[in-house]
């Protein structure tokens, strides 16, 4: 344990300290941008804008190679990626007349390929499985300068429209009727959802970046019937999640982002089964 | 002059109203005006355009062609003033939203984020006007569709709106709460107008000062003047029909 406490604070290894704060920073805005995605069931559409970040991540590494752009950091890239395709999907529900659906399931593969492409057109150490399924070797100290301003976004925003949130996903109608525009909201949920999805991309990696998203929610669900404790319980959970998550890969050498979610996902079905026991006892 | 701008501010005002969707006309030229401090019927077939108009008259739909004043101001500029309650069985029951939450939301303004203490009192106040007080804290899923029903009266009367559209309030409701919903109605009615939109055409009380029948194109008619020749036309096809002029109180006894 002495020697777990040691790595930490071991300045030869940064990374893990990285990992760890990104970890806990990154889970207030799980806590809130997750629930409000359970909540009005758009985890598909989440689930396509953090796919669709590989674009971005593939592009940064192929630009700072090849254009010679060193500030063009992947989760930068991850950033300009993911606020796109919230846009595009936006847009798409609001004055489009195609199928929202095929739309999504086009932008999470395309986002995708494309960022393949960009990989195996960039030469030097990248191994898109980190980015795919997290690894808390690439998390440097910009990735935490990044996280943190993005965290602060997301918190900021999260707190002062939090009212006009709820009621919004609760019902768009009446919101309108009050004179607050429910488009404005969805969008607002939509890139916030975006920024969020980037906050954990080198950690939890892209492919499951969603689940870490979706369960603790899920699981809050279970016990809190109001949307505060709701999110307090999320972001609680979240942080475990990512701190113990973090910390058994690192001991055990293993990816970071299936352990985070394998650890989640037994939580959840723990949960499930709690709550029918609970139930059949009381019955 | 003076007479004619007082009446125009005491009225909602329908003129040459026509409403196209997708090019197909869901409302042909309705042409009518409710004075305030009344309570209307909207009946007509599921489909025929009710709701429709309520959300002309809420502004939450433009007309293809022709005017509607509320009191004297458009239906964006009159938004405040327009209570709405809208069916409660469109909700998501596994939204996690308690009751207080669910009320504030009529207090929700342009430009001001946060919920204020007189936003809170006026929520209370909503809440203890159909007699759900002490609910507060109870969650949105576990009441039953009737007190679902106020919490939504209560959201749309704690902005104190002068006029309150009610879409089909007793679609599944069982009879008594149905007549209690109509007493706290003909009690709100002394404050507000009232529009009651329902396809239910066993509800016609003295109270009810007009109906206005629609299916595309609009008929008023004066209470007691519905004969089943109107409803037949209305519906297009024979309906039964249960003449009504009992009181409501009297039904409940």
């Amino acid at each position: 344990m002495s020697d777990l406490i040691q790595s930490f604070l071991n300045p030869e290894i940064p990374f893990l300290r990285n990992a760890l704060i990104i970890g806990i920073l990154s889970s207030i805005s799980f806590g809130v941008i997750g629930t409000f995605v359970v909540i009005r069931k758009i985890s598909y559409i989440a689930g396509a804008i953090s796919h669709s970040v590989l674009a971005g991540i593939g592009f940064a590494l192929y630009a700072k190679e090849n254009f010679g752009w060193d500030w063009f950091h992947p989760t930068l890239g991850a950033f300009g990626a993911s606020i796109i395709s919230a846009v595009i999907i936006g847009c798409v529900k609001i004055y489009g007349k195609e199928r929202e659906d095929s739309i999504i399931g086009a932008i999470w593969a395309i986002g995708m390929a494309v960022g393949l492409l960009f990989i195996s057109k960039t030469s030097g150490y990248t191994d898109p499985m980190s980015y795919l399924f997290g690894n808390i070797l690439i998390v440097s100290n910009m990735d935490l300068y990044l996280v943190s301003a993005l965290d602060l976004v997301v918190i900021s925003v999260g707190f002062l429209f939090f009212n006009k949130l709820q009621a919004s996903s609760f019902d768009e109608e009446y919101t309108s009727i009050r004179g607050g525009s429910p488009n404005f909201y969805y969008f607002l949920i939509l890139i916030l959802t975006a920024i969020t999805v980037v906050l954990m991309t080198t950690i939890v990696g892209i492919v499951m970046v969603i689940a870490l998203l979706t369960i603790p929610s899920a699981i809050s669900g279970l016990f809190y019937k109001r949307l505060a404790p709701l999110i307090i319980s999320t972001i609680f959970l979240t942080t475990i999640f990512s701190v113990s998550g973090i910390t058994l890969s690192y001991i055990t050498d293993t990816p970071s982002g299936p352990m985070i979610i394998i650890l989640a996902g037994l939580v959840y079905i723990l949960s499930l089964t709690a709550k029918k026991v609970l139930k059949l006892l009381s019955a | 002059m003076e007479l004619i701008e007082s009446k125009y501010d005491n009225e909602i005002i329908i003129e040459d109203v026509s409403f196209k969707y997708n090019r197909e006309e869901v409302i042909s030229k309705a042409h009518f005006h409710i004075d305030r401090g009344s309570f209307v019927c909207f009946i007509g077939p599921n489909g025929g355009g009710k709701s429709t108009l309520a959300k002309l008259i809420l502004g939450l739909l433009k007309p293809t062609e022709g005017y509607i004043s509320i009191f004297g101001q458009s239906p964006l500029k009159a938004r405040g003033r327009v209570g709405y309650v809208p069916q409660y069985t469109n909700f998501d029951l596994e939204f996690p939203i308690n009751v207080i939450d669910v009320v504030l939301m009529g207090r929700l303004k342009k430009g001001s984020l946060f919920y204020n203490k007189q936003d809170r009192d006026a929520a209370r106040n909503a809440l203890k006007s159909v007699d759900l007080e002490g609910f507060e804290n109870r969650h949105f899923s576990e009441l039953s569709g009737g007190q679902r029903q106020r919490v939504l009266i209560a959201r749309a009367i704690s902005a104190n709106p002068e006029v309150l559209i009610l879409d089909e309030p007793t679609s599944n409701i069982d009879a008594t709460t149905e007549n209690m919903l109509y007493k706290l109605l003909f009690k709100l009615n002394n404050r507000m107008t009232i529009i009651l939109i329902s396809h239910n055409l066993t509800f016609v009380s003295e109270n009810v000062k007009k109906v206005i029948c629609i299916n595309k194109e609009v008929k008023i008619h004066p209470t007691g003047d519905i004969t089943s020749c109107s409803i037949d036309k209305l519906f297009s096809h024979p309906v039964k029909f249960v003449e009504h002029s009992t009181k409501v109180e009297e039904i409940h006894e």
